[in-house]
């Protein structure tokens, strides 16, 4: 091919926002042959064969990688087409999805029978504690608040997971039509007119600039997106916490009070109350035994309160934590599979 | 998973034109001259993504900025600052895609075995 037949003229990126403009000389030699010979140039060669290759190789894997999506590594390369939760590429471009509906179908989904039941069994128990009354109101709400920061965070992140499932299959399929056109095109370009044979390569060709069209996308539209799921978690983190903490301390507050009023009363109906003389309750406490069980409830259900949603969350994280350790592990092993391959083709290039 | 080529398939690779490769050499001259845009748009694109999932948050934002001010001179002296070689991301790139043309139509064709 004769450079001179492209137009260097042209605008070769359509990206108005992020226009990295090639290297004129560049761009003529980009396109057509003699590579070996641009490599050594570059002061690649061997060197840079290798990297290319290997580079090709993560790309295949990440191919591969993408049929297994759950709990397998996901290269970064995906990752990044795969991250975005509240956009959606379409023909005309990006589309931001509404976040307060998706958030609720997800959350929805994470409030399941299960994390419901346990939610009001909390409630009574911490009721019960509380002794029904206000403080025990309190306790329980702050139990229920600090459970449910956590839900709607683990809701947030659940939301992240499926958008990534979703877009990591869309991906894949991008890849599967892309095969099949390669075969028809291998298949009937001996028997195809100029035109349909022209119309093919055309669509194959649009296939792989689309395909990196929605990695820059998205690529552009991750670190949004990531700090709007951190900032969807931090705040509801935060109002869990204050809340819960709010609650916590307004149960302990009441058992408190109580405890004081009590006391002003007649300080031998605190003493009795909480305490066993002699092996067995003193005459003079009996009466008082419900109150002081109430005293005892109200405050542990402050405790309560106040740790249930750290506890909660710790667990949580430790989760993560278990997650983010495996995928650690899995790219480890991914980095060492390319430099031992890295290596053996190194040594056929010596 | 990728097979290393053997000599004369790899100075191919390297020397011939990637609508030679796959057969598209009989296509008419400006049908090829459209595809090679497309090709070296999608290249030029992959660079970008590239230097983004390079770069961080902080450093794109900075990048960005370069980039409005459209002066490709202070573009290049950036990306030189943090190690990030642009004729060199373009040559791996530009392969990268070239193999990965390559091989999506070596495959179509080892499952065509009749052709």
């Amino acid at each position: 091919m004769d450079k001179s037949e492209i137009n260097l003229n042209e605008p070769i990126n359509v990206y108005a926002e992020k226009n990295v403009r090639l290297n004129e000389q560049f761009k003529g030699e980009l396109l057509t042959s003699n590579w070996q010979e641009r490599l050594k140039n570059l002061g690649g060669d061997a060197e840079g064969l290798i990297h290319f290759v290997s580079l090709m190789d993560a790309r295949q894997s990440q191919e591969v990688q993408l049929e297994h999506k759950h709990g397998r590594q996901i290269p970064k390369l995906h990752q990044i087409m795969a991250g975005d939760l509240n956009y959606e590429l379409t023909p005309e471009g990006l589309v931001k999805h509404n976040t307060f509906n998706e958030f609720i179908n997800h959350t929805a989904r994470v409030f399941d029978k299960k994390t419901v039941t346990g939610l009001v069994s909390y409630g009574v128990v911490s009721l019960a504690c509380g002794g029904f009354g206000l403080p025990g109101v309190l306790a329980a709400a702050g139990v229920l608040i600090g459970r449910t920061s956590v839900e709607i965070a683990a809701a947030v992140k659940g939301a992240e997971k499926l958008s990534q499932n979703d877009i990591a299959h869309q991906m894949s399929s991008e890849w599967a039509e892309l095969s099949e056109k390669a075969k028809a095109w291998m298949s009937q370009k001996e028997n195809m007119e100029p035109e349909e044979k022209e119309a093919l390569a055309k669509e194959i060709f649009d296939g792989f600039y689309h395909k990196s069209e929605d990695m820059l996308r998205l690529e552009g539209q991750l670190a949004d997106h990531s700090k709007e799921v951190n900032k969807a978690q931090e705040t509801a983190g935060k109002w869990g916490l204050g809340l819960g903490l709010g609650a916590g301390w307004g149960a302990g507050l009441f058992g408190g009070l109580d405890m004081m009023t009590a006391a002003k009363f007649d300080q031998d109906i605190v003493h009795h109350a909480v305490r066993y003389v002699d092996g067995a309750w003193s005459a003079f406490g009996k009466p008082y035994l419900g109150h002081g069980a109430k005293i005892m409830g109200n405050a542990f259900m402050g405790m309560v309160s106040l740790l249930g949603g750290f506890k909660l969350g710790a667990m949580l994280s430790r989760k993560d934590k278990e997650t983010e350790t495996i995928l650690t592990e899995n790219n480890q092993a991914n980095l060492l599979a390319q430099e031992k391959k890295m290596e053996l083709d190194a040594s056929k290039f010596e | 998973m990728f097979d290393l080529m053997n000599d004369p398939e790899l100075k191919a690779f390297f020397d011939e034109d990637i609508l030679k490769l796959i057969g598209g050499d009989d296509l008419a001259p400006e049908k090829k001259q459209e595809l090679y845009l497309e090709i070296g748009k999608t290249v030029q694109n992959r660079v970008i993504a590239r230097i983004y999932a390079t770069l961080s948050e902080e450093e794109g934002a900075e990048f960005d900025k370069l980039i409005d001010q459209d002066e490709f001179d202070k573009v290049q002296e950036y990306l030189r600052r943090k190690n990030l070689d642009l004729p060199a991301l373009m040559a791996a790139e530009a392969l990268a895609y070239k193999l990965e043309v390559y091989e999506l139509f070596k495959t179509a064709q080892a499952q065509n075995p009749s052709n």
